[in-house]
């Protein structure tokens, strides 16, 4: 925040921070600080937003790409077909349309993030799966026709031939 | 545990924090010597798991809501309480209703042609073990009791790692697990950032962490050192392998003849371990010559046989 300040950033402040003795923050509002300025670089723990502009929803996709992938992502709006283009074409752990965090309290739904913002997730089947091991068993018939067959060592004569044969695209 | 260790694991000083890696990892040895004596667990003992945590949270959802309001300087219980406590709530629910349609295993269909000659596959979801869980400040009891529902749904332990920037929460949460699970199954530990790497540190079977990227980078790196799956599944094998029948020749048969015309370039990558059931002092000589051979070759292998000897004779002499 004192970076932003410092660079003339709007900041917009519901209360006097100094006025608060204890642990809680004020909100506050930045708007529109310059890609190279801090709060933009670093992860933000507090409430604080971060407003910027946008004429074509493409420039806020191919922006949204620049970064690592977010946690979630909160669309508003009702363009069906933006909300889709938005799904289509960015990454993000969940998503919420119309309102924030509700995914996560989604208890059928998986929970978790992707590359930077995670890996794995926990809530409903998903979950299950997460925290299980798939162990795949394998239980052989009692007759083994292999080494009638000659596909054990030592292999017959035609077994180079017949594995070439079935080495087909179909 | 978790009552009488957790008060003493708040202390900022170097000392306590020795003892709290050390009784961490008696905590973990403790739970992990309970999982392999007991790792097959019913739908109904993952259910009466779930109804304890759940049963913590209607006794205690009061005096969580009045921590986090402390810790907070102000949060509303209100709020607490749905977020923290029902939420955490709906989970352990929705997976106490809902697993006995995950847990079954599945059957898969054998390749051609063993698809032909009554070979039978399937995939069967076992619980991994025993589960670190690593919570947030912001949602102090959600992050550790709605990923504790899927943990103990598919049939795992777990020791919990509340933050320590929800420092009365993290307390009422040690106090109530003391109470109501026994340790053994869910434990709480508390301490301070330095605690918590010790905890990224331990060997688990599965690590969650919920918190910042950063954060999030150095418990990877913490827990690379341990995820690796091999020292769980040594023990576990060995544990298994000890309990097989087999005939010792036919088991050396199942390893050699695959292996043969591929020494040099294969074999070598792996090294395997072989249990045999030893019936007899003869048998018990032989394995002893033909390990010699065999232990070259490691980690994680399960042999049972039933492949018929005059196989095993073609192979052995090579």
């Amino acid at each position: 925040m004192d970076d932003a300040k410092k660079r003339g950033v709007t900041v917009i402040s519901s209360h006097d921070v100094l006025a608060i003795p204890d642990r809680r923050l004020p909100l506050q509002l930045v708007i529109c600080p310059d890609d190279d300025a801090a709060i933009m670089q670093e992860e933000i723990f507090g409430p604080v937003l971060i407003i910027r502009t946008y004429q074509q929803i493409d420039a806020v996709i191919a922006d949204i790409n620049r970064r690592s992938n977010p946690l979630a992502l909160y669309y508003l709006g009702t363009d069906v077909a933006e909300q889709q283009q938005v799904l289509n074409q960015t990454r993000s752990g969940g998503v919420t349309i119309n309102d924030a965090l509700m995914h996560a309290a989604m208890h059928d739904a998986p929970f978790g993030g992707t590359g930077a913002s995670g890996m794995g997730h926990y809530h409903g089947r998903e979950g299950f799966l997460q925290f299980s091991h798939a162990k795949t068993v394998f239980t052989v018939p009692a007759h083994d026709p292999r080494a009638e067959w000659g596909m054990l060592p030592p292999f017959y004569d035609g077994f180079d031939a017949m594995m070439a044969s079935q080495v087909v695209p179909d | 545990m978790s009552a009488s260790v957790s008060p003493s694991l708040t202390e900022p000083s170097a000392t306590s924090s020795v003892d709290a890696n050390s009784a961490l990892s008696a905590l973990l040895h403790r739970q992990q010597q309970a999982h392999l004596a007991h790792m097959q667990i019913s739908v109904n003992e993952r259910r009466e798991r779930l109804q304890q945590v759940i049963a913590l949270l209607v006794e205690g959802h009061q005096s969580l809501a009045a921590a986090m309001e402390a810790d907070f300087d102000g949060r509303s219980k209100g709020f607490s309480l749905m977020n923290d406590v029902l939420g955490s709530m709906a989970s352990l629910k929705h997976v106490r209703d809902n697993l006995i349609h995950w847990v079954p295993e599945q059957s898969r269909t054998p390749f051609a042609p063993y698809d032909q000659l009554g070979a039978d596959a399937k995939v069967i979801y076992q619980p991994k073990g025993v589960v670190g869980i690593m919570g947030t400040w912001n949602a102090p009891v959600f992050t550790l009791l709605s990923p504790l529902a899927c943990v103990l749904g598919a049939g795992n332990r777990a020791i919990l790692k509340p933050s320590e920037l929800a420092p009365r929460t993290a307390e009422t949460l040690a106090e109530l697990f003391a109470r109501f699970v026994d340790p053994a199954l869910v434990a709480v530990i508390n301490g301070d950032a330095r605690v918590g790497a010790q905890f990224a540190a331990q060997p688990f079977d599965h690590l969650v962490f919920t918190g910042s990227t950063a954060v999030g980078r150095k418990v990877m790196a913490a827990a690379s050192a341990n995820l690796t799956p091999s020292r769980w599944n040594w023990a576990a094998s060995r544990r298994q392998l000890l309990v097989a029948k087999g005939i010792w020749m036919s088991i050396v048969a199942v390893w050699f003849w695959p292996r043969r015309p591929m020494a040099g370039n294969y074999v070598s990558a792996q090294t395997f371990f072989m249990f045999l059931r030893i019936t007899s002092r003869r048998l018990s000589i032989a394995f002893a010559t033909i390990s010699g051979n065999i232990i070259l070759l490691s980690p994680v292998i399960l042999i049972m046989s039933r492949l018929s000897i005059n196989i095993t004779m073609s192979v052995f002499v090579a």
